[in-house]
């Protein structure tokens, strides 16, 4: 038996029957229209490509790119009907440019720029190529997939971790996406291993697929590269920190990468993009979606285009919205979907259906009574209970001492807590918070280093001003003071005189007395 | 006897030795000044009365001016600076009608055809947000503005006009 790897908290899950007719990809139409969502920047109005009533082919960019966001695609050939601002309902906070584009059907493609051999190029053009061709990480962090190949370049990472590992227990999105094309998955390994020069790659699976992980090791046989690692099932295993912490004992400290250890973190869609990207020339326009239905456990996993709206995929596979629940998200990691009418974007995974359950009951929350569970449970070793306590009493000090960045949001202390707590919510408010904070704290940094620098320019000025004075004094009035002192001399000597001509009309006059005194 | 007199030796000796780092490089800046210079919100305004944030600070600790004179800031900064100070700040804040209010950070945008380039605004701004020539168009760089609003009574053509915006978000 070979070492499973592990990690310390988490909840193990019951595995679902595996047959294997279901993890079968079903092909959905073209809907009628598709929404696009695109971030927006209040500084940059010009970075639309497109115009309303304008053409669009299929793979066509709608937007030019910057450093934050990569250009998005167009899904199908059509012309675009309106762009807007417009709320997502994930975040209603941030304003994001609505596109819509009504389709005709066609599907006509723009022309691709097909690459044969991936060798021939630097690794700069091929990662501008991922770029431009708009691949982001699939996995859920919508981390865009060029910026983290440049950071790999830069920072010399020695290992590729492929992430096979699915983020919640129910989503069979990344199992049904490596039978179905395995072979294609370690072509998008290569390239990596081209661009970023790593040394060994690591196949990460969880331990309840055993066809796969033997379909693996046979192909995996004549190449010395690969190397397949077996997790424990358990929740949550999807994420990077956790997946390098369970297989190295490393812990990554908040806001330095995987990448700054040496592990480069792909999960296996988006090698599959990348592969589309540069072999075939796609842009990163369809995904897998899985939908998984509470009631009957059944699943299907749907290749789907980004920006079909949620309401025709149920329409399309018959199912009732009205008397359903939609939430987005798996078991743990969910929310529930308000406005249907919502497209599917780059980072959903999972669509889940359960009964429709508003009204009947309400959870009700107990006060926390220190069980210690939460912190059993947690993968990151933190303290639940007591950031709860902080976060609830505004302690913003003392929460950003434990360490609350570090919080994953997997939800499982929510899950297990026996009061109802709903912990995750005071965790985010509590991070949104603390990003304010230091946002506040880095503009107070600048403002203030811009006024003490303001403040030595006007001293300085002064100074030179003033020394240009004296000089000026002087050189000038040199000649005046001399002609000052000259007169001053001048004046001195004519009070002398004076003194004297009335010292001597004194002694004239007392001789005069005296001569007088004589006579008499 | 022998452990007492050593000990004293020894203290005696890291004292001197401690007044003498003191003697020889002293404190510049006062660390206090600089606590209640970070709680003070940084815009520059000159609403106090002081020329900046940082001489307000130096003010409240070398002058005894009093703690409640920042506007943007409201009663949190007013708590916080009472609190670092060991003030009790509970008659003091009712006192003042200062509105409880965030620190919104607003920006200034010119009109940039109406610019005729007197520069009187450039020469004000605490921060040097604004940038051009004499006789030429001005502008705002709007990372570095602090929105202290001290440009708008001096602009000769009411070309200033404030934006608001919550960058924190």
């Amino acid at each position: 038996m070979k070492k499973k790897y592990n990690f310390s908290g988490g909840i193990k899950c019951l595995s679902i029957k595996e047959e294997l007719d279901k993890y079968i990809i079903y092909h959905i139409p073209n809907p009628n229209k598709f929404y696009m969502y695109i971030q927006h920047n209040t500084f940059k109005n010009n970075m639309l490509r497109v115009r309303i009533n304008q053409k669009v082919l299929c793979g066509e960019p709608l937007t030019f790119g910057d450093k934050s966001s990569v250009p998005i695609h167009s899904p199908t050939s059509g012309w675009i009907k309106s762009i807007e601002l417009d709320s997502h309902s994930i975040s209603s906070k941030k304003k994001y440019i609505k596109i819509t584009i009504v389709s005709d059907y066609l599907n006509q493609w723009i022309r691709l720029k097909k690459i044969n051999d991936y060798k021939l190029y630097s690794p700069k053009s091929l990662i501008k190529i991922i770029y431009q061709l708009g691949v982001v990480g699939l996995g859920g962090a919508h981390f865009s997939s060029s910026e983290k190949l440049i950071l790999g370049i830069n920072s010399k990472v020695h290992t590729l971790v492929v992430n096979a590992v699915e983020s919640d227990p129910y989503i069979t999105a990344d199992y049904c996406l490596m039978t179905n094309c395995l072979s294609e998955i370690f072509i998008g390994c290569e390239i990596i291993t081209w661009i970023s020069k790593v040394t060994n790659i690591l196949i990460v699976i969880q331990e309840d697929k055993i066809e796969l992980i033997s379909k693996i090791q046979s192909l995996i046989k004549n190449k010395k590269l690969f190397k397949v690692c077996i997790l424990k099932k358990k929740y949550p295993g999807g994420s990077s920190k956790i997946i390098i912490k369970s297989l190295t004992g490393k812990d990554i400290p908040y806001g330095k990468h995987s990448i700054d250890i040496g592990y480069l973190i792909f999960n296996v869609s988006t090698i599959y993009a990348i592969k589309k990207a540069i072999i075939n020339g796609k842009p990163l326009i369809q995904r897998i979606v899985s939908l998984y239905n509470h009631r009957n456990h059944s699943f299907k996993n749907v290749l789907i285009k980004i920006g079909t709206p949620i309401n025709f995929l149920l329409n399309f596979l018959k199912i009732n919205n009205s008397s359903n629940d939609i939430y987005i998200g798996g078991l743990f990691m969910k929310y529930l979907l308000m406005n249907l009418n919502q497209p599917i974007l780059k980072d959903t995974n999972c669509i889940s259906i359960t009964k429709h359950t508003r009204n009947v009951k309400k959870n009700i929350n107990y006060e926390c009574i220190n069980c210690g569970y939460c912190v059993q449970v947690c993968p990151v070793n933190l303290l639940p209970q007591k950031l709860y306590l902080y976060s609830k009493n505004n302690n913003h000090e003392k929460t950003k001492e434990s360490f609350i960045m570090d919080c994953i949001e997997c939800n499982i202390c929510e899950q297990i807590c026996p009061s109802n707590i709903p912990l995750v919510t005071y965790f985010k408010h509590e991070k949104f918070i603390q990003n304010q904070i230091d946002k506040e704290n880095k503009k107070k940094k600048e403002f203030f280093y811009r006024f003490q620098l303001r403040e030595k320019r006007i001293l300085n000025q002064k100074k030179s001003f003033y020394q240009n004075k004296n000089d000026f004094n002087n050189t000038d009035l040199t000649n005046t003071n001399i002609l000052n002192k000259k007169t001053n001399k001048n004046f001195i000597n004519q009070k002398q005189i004076d003194k004297n001509i009335r010292k001597e009309i004194l002694r004239s006059s007392i001789e005069r007395a005296k001569l007088k005194n004589k006579n008499l | 006897m022998i452990i007492i007199t050593v000990f004293s030796l020894l203290s005696f000796l890291l004292g001197f030795i401690l007044s003498y780092t003191n003697y020889i490089f002293p404190i510049k800046t006062d660390p206090v000044i600089n606590k209640v210079n970070s709680i003070l919100p940084q815009s520059q305004c000159a609403q106090c009365g002081y020329a900046g944030c940082y001489p307000y600070a130096k003010a409240i600790i070398e002058k005894n001016e009093k703690t409640d004179k920042c506007i943007p800031g409201g009663v949190e900064v007013i708590s916080k600076i009472n609190k670092l100070l060991n003030l009790n700040d509970s008659i003091e804040i009712e006192e003042i009608n200062v509105q409880n209010t965030p620190v919104v950070y607003t920006t200034v945008k010119i009109d940039e055809k109406n610019c005729v380039g007197c520069s009187k605004c450039a020469s004000f701004c605490p921060v040097d947000a604004i940038v051009g020539a004499p006789s030429f168009m001005h502008t705002v760089v709007q990372e570095f503005c602090t929105g202290c609003n001290i440009c708008l009574f001096h602009c000769p053509t009411n070309c200033i006009k404030i934006i608001k915006e919550d960058r924190l978000c």
